[in-house]
């Protein structure tokens, strides 16, 4: 009996250290794990709670804004709405109706989708009525995000300086390209708390604030720029041209007041246009700058003291053969002086002045104003122009390129080689970013050399100079005609396609704005003094008192007719175009009759606006265009 | 009787201040929101001027203060024969 007691006794310590022993394995195991889990895998743990619990999002910095030099807004970004949705999320029986709310195909949404996980843009900076159509409907997985978009309020009249800004915020033309890394803002991070459903809840913190880019002021003028485009536009249509550009520089400090061209595009609409409508033809487009060019070979001849300003060049009646090349003259002339060669526009002439100086100083001397390279405005895609080494130059590259052949220029090379003309013979480096600092010029002609050719430009644009129609009634304006042939695939000149300039500045006694206008192609003429000066003469007109240079009186030769004409009814000249402002149709069709010219008119009332300008030159049987107004 | 007085009182003062704390916490909570409030709508009226200067921009762009000018009121740019140095 005690055997089996005992036994039992055994039997049940065996299974109570049994249990114990089990216990005691099972909390060391625990011991273990919680050592384990706090102390080995604490710190990764910790992180990944910490991730479930909080999200960190990264949120774009928008870019600096783009001012005039008056302070006027050219480009500035806002926060837009995108759409963008967790895919697997949206339960096909919304996207119909997800479509019609993007105005989109429902085709087009179900290719956006197709075979796709996460996360996927719908549509990127859309419209706020479009958000708030998509944010009514209240689909699962859908969600709206916001995004900077770049916005130009003048539209195409600043396109093609600054260019556009992609999708992802970073600039692919012009100004907003070329300073991309000074515009572009620095993102910053924010922590935010989530629910348990992964949801973010108000508040949060910045773990780093989002910096806005830098600021850039422009030395345009918004104003001057309105009136460059309005001007090149009215001027090309007119003409029926393929294309052209405008600008205007400041000679005293380089800095550029407008540059403007056509085809134009707008910067909000970039994706509709094509590429070749983005290039800013003031900076990319080279062309020969014909008759422009004498004014720098008849320079470099004075610079030389070789020639004086009456010094006489025979102009060969004509014709100069000039080794198996022979040169021509629109208009056969005798011996001119050089005032003469720049007025008469005499190729002969240019040329025998260029002959006599040499290749080496000509091609210096053009090198020094900038021909043949880039001007360092900092703009992308600027065009270096070409210029070819003077010691490759024969006879005949050294004739042609003393009046402009074989050498090609942008406009804004032409503006700035002008601007040392006008800028007392020192050449400054054109700038678009407006600076405190002082650009340093480099004295290219002497200041008496630069005064010479100014008064040869003034003969250019008087009564019998080729750029008469340049010239607003109350001002001097010194500047010169070109008219240049285009090349051809073939290596040669098409014989139907010109390029018409007109290059200059004014007032002429105390320079405040040097304006090159170049016209491609133009239809009706191809005369850079009928087809690029009046646009030049548009442009100065309204620029120059917009910039507090009156015109003077003593400066218009015709003044006392166009004062008698303003004041009473005194007939014009024959020659001169009346003036018909505020007459009514019936009375405008008499006086243009009488005068012998031919009237056509848009609307109905009195005349507000004519084309030519009263008191300028236009040939008797011509037509005179009026707009009527009530 | 004193040691009851002075348990009553400490159990009182922990309940108010417990009761305080809860207090304080749900103002806290209400004042973080309606500052949380506060800034979105500063926020919200920040991102209303940058659209409201670019909108003037747009509107009083030289074009169409030209175009407008001509069209309504039948103005044109003065000639230099109106506007002279004499």
């Amino acid at each position: 009996m005690s055997n089996i007691h005992k036994s039992q006794d055994i039997h049940t310590r065996r299974r109570m250290e049994v249990v114990v022993g089990l216990m005691a394995l099972g909390l060391a195991m625990l011991l273990i794990r919680a050592v384990d889990l706090h102390v080995l895998q604490g710190d990764e743990l910790k992180a990944r709670a910490s991730h479930q619990h909080f999200h960190q999002y990264n949120v774009a910095a928008p870019r600096g804004v783009i001012l005039d030099r008056q302070g006027r807004i050219l480009s500035k970004s806002i926060e837009v709405p995108s759409i963008g949705a967790l895919v697997s999320e949206i339960p096909q029986k919304d996207l119909k109706s997800l479509a019609k709310a993007l105005k989109m195909p429902l085709s087009k949404l179900q290719g956006k989708i197709k075979n796709r996980k996460g996360f996927r843009w719908l549509a990127r900076q859309v419209s706020p009525t479009i958000a708030a159509r998509v944010a009514a409907l209240n689909i699962p997985g859908v969600r709206q995000e916001s995004e900077w978009r770049r916005y130009h309020p003048l539209g195409p009249e600043t396109g093609h300086i600054l260019g556009f800004v992609g999708i992802d915020g970073h600039g692919l033309e012009g100004i907003e390209r070329s300073m991309d890394q000074r515009l572009q803002g620095q993102a910053g991070a924010r922590l935010v708390q989530r629910d348990a459903r992964g949801h973010s809840l108000p508040g949060g913190v910045w773990l780093k604030k989002p910096h806005m880019g830098d600021a850039l002021k422009l030395t345009i003028d918004s104003n001057i720029q309105s009136i460059a485009y309005a001007a090149l536009t009215e001027g090309i249509h007119k003409q029926r041209a393929k294309g052209g550009s405008v600008v205007v520089m400041n000679p005293k400090n380089g800095d550029i007041l407008a540059m403007a061209s056509w085809p134009s595009f707008n910067p909000n609409n970039f994706i509709r246009y094509k590429p070749g409508q983005w290039r800013n033809r003031a900076i990319t487009d080279i062309f020969e700058p014909g008759s422009t060019m004498k004014p720098f070979t008849i320079a470099t001849a004075i610079d030389s003291k070789k020639w004086q300003v009456n010094s006489l060049v025979f102009c060969e009646n004509g014709n100069f053969q000039v080794a198996d090349y022979t040169i021509h003259d629109d208009h056969p002339e005798g011996w001119l002086d050089l005032t003469g060669i720049i007025a008469k526009s005499s190729n002969i002439g240019a040329a025998k002045v260029a002959l006599n100086i040499g290749a080496t100083q000509l091609g210096n001397h053009l090198s020094s104003l900038g021909f043949g390279k880039r001007t360092g405005i900092g703009l992308g895609g600027e065009s270096p122009g070409m210029l070819t080494p003077p010691k490759k130059w024969g006879v005949v590259e050294t004739a042609n390129i003393a009046f402009g052949q074989g050498i090609a220029t942008t406009p804004l090379q032409l503006a700035a080689a002008f601007s040392v003309l006008a800028n007392h013979g020192v050449k400054l480096t054109p700038r678009i970013v407006l600076s405190d600092e002082i650009n340093h010029g480099k004295q290219v002609f002497s200041l008496e050399t630069s005064q010479a050719i100014t008064q040869m430009l003034i003969a250019a644009t008087s009564v019998n100079g080729t750029g008469q129609r340049a010239v607003p009634a109350g001002y001097h304006v010194a500047g010169k005609t070109g008219t240049a042939q285009k090349a051809n695939n073939q290596g040669s000149y098409a014989k139907d396609k010109f390029t018409a300039v007109f290059a200059g500045f004014a007032p002429a006694e105390d320079p405040e704005i040097v304006i090159v206008v170049v016209i491609d192609e133009p239809q009706k003429s191809i005369y850079g003094g009928t087809v690029a000066a009046p646009v030049f003469r548009n442009i100065a007109a309204t620029t120059l008192p917009y910039l507090g240079s009156l015109p003077e009186m003593q400066n218009s030769a015709d003044w006392h007719v166009q004062q008698a004409s303003a004041a009473s009814d005194i007939t014009p000249a024959a020659g001169i175009t009346p003036r018909l402002f505020g007459l009514s149709l019936r009375q405008a069709f008499q006086q243009a009759e009488q005068q012998g010219y031919a009237l056509r008119s848009h609307g109905s009332g009195w005349v507000t606006r004519q084309s030519p300008h009263p008191l300028t030159a236009l040939s008797i049987g011509s037509d005179i265009e009026v707009w009527l107004h009530e | 009787m004193n040691t009851r007085f002075v348990y009553t009182a400490l159990f009182l003062s922990i309940s108010t201040l417990a009761a305080t704390q809860v207090w304080l916490s749900h103002l806290r909570i209400e004042t973080s929101q309606h500052a949380s409030t506060l800034q979105q709508e500063i926020t919200k009226q920040h991102e209303k001027i940058q659209v409201l200067g670019l909108e003037y921009a747009s509107l009083s762009r030289p074009n169409r203060l030209r175009r407008l000018a001509h069209r309504e009121l039948g103005m044109q740019a003065p000639r230099p024969i109106q506007v002279l140095r004499p």
